[in-house]
């Protein structure tokens, strides 16, 4: 139950491309609660999503990006 | 691989930050940054990928990071003329710049490689604005109490004859160092 207490960093790959409406991407994630901080790194080939969290799940970030069409898969480190 | 349940017992360190500018510094040096991706960084940094991404949100801010890293390690972090001199202080400047180029040779070729990439100077525009001009208040404040009639134009050409110095030190076998030195230490009379 550390994620309630403690702020997780969580790295994911994703999907995210041309296609994808950013702008309901951008009020998704800015509207989580239990999101602090989050950027995606669309140079990089992997469109690596960053995101700063407390109080929420790994998975529940990787659940709620379904409804942008977005597919994350957590990375490793 | 550490899994997401202990991820908060074994926060990675510091260490491993280094690890990463350093890895980083040599491939954007070498290969250029628009050619190293952040994959190549972790394979060079022997880390994972997403270990980068715990403590970058992206390459360009690594470049940020490798900036940081080399304003400390060079000594080149302005923190002004404190109690010295101007004449304490020019000293120190040229000191400390010789310094760089002769015994951080490698260091000073990966800078130099570095800071004439187009895509570099563009992600570190206001961070290089921002030391450069604190450097140049600094100079011509120095030079207009040392007396010149041209404290700007003065402050300009020490830090050409800086940039020139290094390059040909690194192109030139026998470039006499030393000498150059103590010629620009006699004519700032230091």
């Amino acid at each position: 139950m550390l994620w309630l207490m403690e702020e997780m960093i969580w790295i994911y790959k994703t999907n995210v491309s041309v296609a994808t409406d950013f702008t309901a991407l951008r009020r998704l994630l800015d509207n989580t609660p239990g999101i602090q901080t989050w950027s995606i790194d669309l140079e990089d080939c992997d469109k690596v999503l960053r995101v700063v969290a407390k109080g929420i799940q790994s998975k529940d970030v990787v659940d709620m990006l379904v409804s942008c069409q977005v597919q994350a898969t957590e990375l490793p480190y | 691989m550490k899994t997401t349940n202990i991820k908060t017992l074994t926060k990675p360190t510091n260490d491993v930050q280094q690890k990463i500018i350093a890895a980083a510094l040599e491939l954007f040096a070498v290969n250029g940054y628009s050619a190293t991706s952040v994959d190549s960084i972790a394979t060079k940094a022997k880390i994972s990928k997403g270990l980068i991404y715990y403590y970058f949100r992206s390459k360009e801010d690594i470049l940020k990071g490798v900036f940081g890293y080399l304003l400390t390690k060079t000594g080149m972090l302005y923190e002004g003329t404190g109690n010295r001199t101007p004449q304490q202080f020019l000293k120190k400047l040229v000191d400390d710049s010789f310094r760089l180029i002769v015994r951080q040779k490698k260091l000073y070729r990966l800078i130099l490689a570095l800071t004439i990439q187009p895509e570099v100077v563009k992600g570190l525009r206001v961070e290089l604005e921002s030391v450069r001009k604190l450097w140049m208040e600094g100079l011509v404040q120095v030079f207009a109490a040392l007396g010149y009639a041209q404290p700007e134009t003065e402050a300009y050409l020490l830090v050409a004859l800086f940039d020139g110095i290094g390059l040909a030190y690194l192109s030139m076998p026998d470039y006499p160092i030393q000498e150059i030195q103590q010629v620009l230490e006699n004519k700032y009379n230091l």
